[in-house]
């Protein structure tokens, strides 16, 4: 579980910053900057105070789950909002300076980014280490899929 | 061996269902983390514990049982005793073993939980049940933490609890009602368990025990909390009524006692964080300070119950180094008022301070060095001392 949430932030946290400061065609969005590293940040906070819980030696065990959940409740919320700034990104790519071919794919991409980010959502409300581990895989390979073709254009 | 405790464990708390799919012998993650459950199964179960081990230099603790060489028992500090004695031992209390269930029953989360921990006596170790409950939803039933305290607000000291802590389990029946806005409000009854002095034993020696439990309750204890969970950390504020009550033969005493009580954990950054706890009430000199206060005395006649209004602070800073460091300091401090009348060898007040460092490579394994100094008061006037350092070991295993 641990693993997968490190996985989870290392995905995320690798998305907000490839996007932040270059900006996609020199242009500076909310969704470039601002929500991707509120997010990561967010996120990376939530997976440290859930590390560290496992250091609480006298509370039981259902209730460290307690707590675990309200944390994975509010990674599967950064998680849907990762969703709705893919979004953005898919209506960005009308005003980017991309042949037909590249923008088709950006979209594809964008609405890969979407779907996976609802899978790590929908897995991080379940609690469900392996499908969450699954969706974050597929998360992370659709940031390095975007990331190797459009940064910086 | 692993199956063949699953086995053991499916015998005691399974279902036809969950042996036939044992007998398939494929088990997959369960639903919550540190379980597994098998397929076609919804129901996941979970084994485990940990192995602690303490080496303690520690003053002597006068006591009758030893307990209080191996625990903070702040009524056995010894009290102007100038032998300068000290006494190194190794235990290995604190060792749990812990088994659970969880399994969704309609809209709800039902789980079982059982905790066992062992307690050293001397040349042996003795098991005992430290949590055993099960929880359907809202309602909670069976022995954990006393809902007057948020155990969040625990701090993660090794050498004892301090005077302000409450580190009470009770047999209780709790309904916990959460609302969309991070409160939620906690109702249980709880197993009173009155604590009286008796009036008429002679106390001669301030390093003896002084406390006699008399335990004829006949109303449960009322508590209700009120919580908060925020980014900011959680804070509950937190009432209990209680009827004290004693009869021996064809005599009776009771009183109505309460107490009010706050704690909880405000994060500081993002893991570092403060942990609090304090408690003011005629009813709660029970449960601070582990025993050393009673909650009422009985005049001489044993016609009536005199409460003993008691005040209890904790205070404790949890800072982390780096993933693998950390370190607490805690301090705590408690007082009674207690009434004339009673012996005055009595303890009226004490406090602790507890810093320690630990070290935890991985999030299983934690070694670490605490200091404590304790002491206690005696109601004449006299007071007392004990400094120990404790090197711990602890190893949690889990599925």
């Amino acid at each position: 579980m641990k693993k997968v949430l490190l996985v989870i932030l290392v995905v995320l946290a690798g998305c907000a910053q490839s996007e932040h400061g270059t900006g996609i065609d020199g242009r500076e969005s909310v969704s470039d900057a601002a929500l991707h590293a509120l997010m990561a940040q967010r996120i990376e906070e939530l997976y440290q105070r859930i590390e560290v819980l496992a250091f609480d030696q006298n509370r039981t065990l259902p209730e460290l789950d307690q707590d675990r959940r309200r944390a994975a409740s509010e990674i599967a919320n950064s998680a849907g909002s990762l969703s709705s700034i893919a979004t953005e990104l898919m209506q960005l790519s009308e005003s980017l300076d991309l042949t037909e071919s590249n923008r088709q794919q950006f979209q594809a991409l964008s609405q890969n980014l979407q779907s996976a980010s609802n899978e790590v959502r929908s897995a991080a409300a379940d609690a469900s280490s392996e499908d969450l581990a699954n969706s974050v895989t597929r998360l992370q390979g659709t940031c390095t899929a975007c990331h190797s073709l459009y940064r910086g254009r | 061996m692993f199956r063949f405790c699953i086995a053991v464990v499916l015998t005691m708390f399974g279902t036809g269902e969950m042996l036939a799919a044992e007998a398939q012998g494929s088990f997959v993650s369960g639903a919550v983390p540190g379980t597994v459950r098998f397929t076609g199964s919804e129901k996941s179960f979970g084994i485990g514990g940990r192995l602690e081990s303490h080496a303690v230099l520690s003053d002597v603790a006068f006591d009758a049982n030893q307990s209080g060489r191996d625990r903070l028992r702040f009524s056995q500090i010894p009290v102007e005793r100038n032998d300068n004695s000290s006494q190194f031992r190794f235990n290995s209390r604190d060792s749990r073993l812990w088994f659970r269930l969880q399994r969704p029953l309609q809209d709800h989360d039902f789980n079982v939980y059982v905790e066992t921990e062992f307690t050293d006596k001397p040349g042996t170790y003795n098991m005992f049940v430290r949590h055993a409950y099960l929880s359907v939803g809202p309602l909670l039933a069976g022995r954990s933490y006393t809902t007057f305290i948020d155990s969040a607000a625990l701090p993660d000291v090794d050498s004892g609890s301090g005077p302000g802590e409450i580190f009470l389990k009770r047999g209780q029946l709790r309904w916990t009602q959460a609302f969309d806005n991070g409160m939620e409000l906690a109702l249980a009854l709880e197993e009173p368990d009155s604590v009286i002095n008796d009036p008429n034993s002679v106390i001669n020696d301030p390093n003896s025990n002084r406390t006699s439990t008399i335990e004829d309750d006949q109303v449960p204890t009322i508590v209700s909390k009120l919580g908060w969970h925020e980014d900011w950390g959680q804070v509950s504020v937190a009432t209990m009524i209680r009827e004290l009550c004693w009869q021996q033969d064809n005599k009776h005493a009771s009183e109505l006692a309460g107490a009010i009580g706050v704690s909880g954990r405000l994060n500081v950054g993002v893991v570092n964080n403060i942990r609090f706890m304090a408690s003011y009430g005629n009813g709660v000199g029970r449960f601070i300070t582990l025993g050393a206060y009673a909650d009422a005395s009985l005049d001489s006649n044993y016609g009536e119950l005199k409460t003993h209004p008691a005040l209890g602070a904790q205070l404790a800073y949890q800072h982390f180094w780096n993933p693998a460091w950390r370190s607490t300091v805690s301090v705590g401090w408690s007082q009674a008022s207690l009434p004339d009348g009673i012996s005055r060898l009595m303890t009226e007040r004490a406090g602790s301070i507890q810093a320690n460092l630990f070290w935890s490579p991985v999030p299983e394994l934690s070694v670490g060095l605490e200091y404590l100094h304790a002491r206690q008061q005696l109601l004449n006037g006299q007071d007392g001392e004990l400094n120990r350092f404790m090197l711990s070991t602890r190893y949690t295993l889990e599925l």
